[in-house]
């Protein structure tokens, strides 16, 4: 839960376990699309094949340009777009900026950041094996 | 099949059928698998935060979402802290124990250094669980073989008690790492100090626990330097954090304010008046006492302040956007208020519209 950088995951209150969407995965066993997506009155939930949701979402967007609205543009369809994710596969269109939908701005998956940690705790933990044979050693 | 309620049983004045919340007619279908086997509990609680427009963050100078936290706070309790420190002070005593032990009787701390080795920077909770399993079984043996003085249950013994010392070293702050790979604000903001100051933190804990037990006068200089040194190495790398932390500043408000900032604060003055204690020219074993509690007390006020600050900056979502879109934004006096704004939607109106021109950086209001 805390390394969501999206606060998606959630915990189950009864039994404790974590849990976020499943895409209704019994649905998709029947070839049924996810309920949201089926439900979704606007149609603005679209579930499919990746690349021609991507494609749809540019074309979109092109056109909300054409239509007068630049502040227009996609939130996470890609890895150049999102590095720190590497792209997600649930994408938005949004017009106006990530943080006004509580959407992080630049989202980092946070291991991505392990090395320098590690590198840190590896120094630290040299330091304090001398220390402590310094300590005893020393007369 | 259950019962169902229906115009005749109302009107017979049966109690209508127990409910469990999920709406699923019993004649129609039945629940099975894991699923069917939970009840749906209504918390008291069923919208913890009010609804949009009766929200106005008023200390925010950053767009937000009606400021509603970004990320989900941890659910940890207070044994998580207590785990952090138990486990940086056996690890921190082990390795010192252990330690003097591999000197005294084989008199080859060249072994020591050899185990020092680089580890693989994976999954830190699953590091720590095997360094932790690794470290309990050691420990036992060695504690076990203590007595012997030959053969090879004593090579066991050495042999484990060694490498329980080299276990117990990243075992004092595997936490740290932990910490600082989730999406915690102040948590991934300190992710390079972060592991020095549990590290020096467990040098603390320990020599302050060791302090408080019976030694002989050659253990007991042991242990003071090497508490000196610890509390010293941690009132550094505190500070270190502080700074790491404050860029952009607002990430450092949860060690500032509240009872978060209290704590860390607290931490500090208690270590520092324990350093200043030890440090004293003439020494008592009731000083010794006195700086031993001050030392432990400082060191478990530093964990759950630690533990604290992340669910205050967790629930701030201007740390988040701040932090990652590294803009100038000033520390503010304590966690974000949401006050209710009875202009209702008035509220909403205050979100600028985005302008596409400026997308990299923080705009204050």
């Amino acid at each position: 839960m805390s390394a969501c950088p999206f606060g998606v995951i959630d915990r189950r209150e009864d039994d404790g376990r974590a849990w976020k969407c499943t895409l209704c995965y019994d649905r998709l066993r029947e070839d049924m699309v996810p309920a949201c997506a089926k439900h979704c009155p606007t149609a603005s939930i679209q579930y499919g094949d990746l690349v021609q949701l991507r494609a749809r979402a540019e074309g979109r967007v092109e056109e909300l340009h054409r239509r007068g609205v630049p502040e227009a543009r996609l939130y996470g369809h890609s890895a150049g777009a999102q590095p720190g994710t590497e792209g997600l596969n649930a994408f938005f269109l949004l017009v106006d900026r990530p943080e006004v939908y509580n959407l992080p701005p630049e989202p980092v998956a946070p291991a991505r950041n392990l090395r320098r940690s590690w590198s840190a705790l590896a120094a630290a933990a040299v330091g304090m094996a001398a220390l402590a044979l310094g300590a005893v050693l020393s007369p | 099949m259950g019962r169902r309620e229906t115009l005749m049983s109302q009107l017979r004045g049966e109690p209508p059928p127990a409910d469990d919340g999920r709406n699923v007619d019993s004649l129609l279908g039945l629940l099975e698998g894991e699923g069917a086997a939970q009840q749906v509990e209504r918390s008291a609680e069923e919208h913890p935060h009010p609804p949009p427009s009766e929200l106005h963050d008023s200390t925010s100078d950053l767009e937000t979402y009606y400021g509603l936290p970004l990320l989900k706070e941890h659910v940890w309790k207070a044994a998580i802290p207590a785990y952090f420190y138990v486990t940086r002070l056996i690890a921190a005593s082990g390795a010192m124990v252990s330690g003097a032990l591999l000197i005294e009787d084989l008199g080859r701390p060249s072994r020591f250094f050899n185990m020092l080795r680089v580890f693989r920077p994976t999954s830190p909770m699953s590091i720590g669980s095997w360094l932790l399993a690794g470290f309990g079984a050691l420990s036992t043996t060695a504690a076990l073989f203590r007595g012997r003085r030959a053969g090879p249950l004593a090579a066991i013994g050495d042999g484990a008690a060694v490498g329980a010392g080299v276990l117990g070293v990243p075992l004092a702050g595997y936490t740290a790492v932990l910490l600082s790979s989730t999406a915690v604000p102040v948590w991934q903001g300190a992710r390079t100090w972060l592991p020095p100051l549990f590290m020096a933190s467990a040098v603390t804990s320990a020599a302050c626990v060791l302090d408080l037990c019976d030694l002989n006068a050659l253990e007991r200089r042991a242990v003071r330097r090497f508490g000196i040194a610890g509390k010293a190495a941690e009132l550094v790398f505190s500070k270190a954090v502080e700074r790491e932390v404050a860029r952009p500043a607002i990430l450092a408000a949860p060690l500032r304010h509240g009872m978060s900032g209290a704590l860390w604060k607290g931490a500090k003055l208690l270590v520092a008046a324990s350093l200043a204690l030890s440090l004293a020219p003439r020494s008592s074993p009731r000083l010794r006492r006195a700086s031993a509690w001050l030392g432990t007390l400082g060191s478990v006020a530093l964990r759950f302040g630690i533990l604290r600050a992340g669910r205050i900056s967790a629930r701030d979502p201007r740390a988040t956007f701040a932090q990652q879109r590294g803009g100038p934004v000033t520390a503010q006096a304590g966690a974000p208020e949401l006050v209710p704004d009875h202009a209702g939607p008035a509220a909403s109106r205050d979100l600028a519209p985005a302008s596409a021109s400026e997308p990299s950086k923080v705009r204050a209001r």
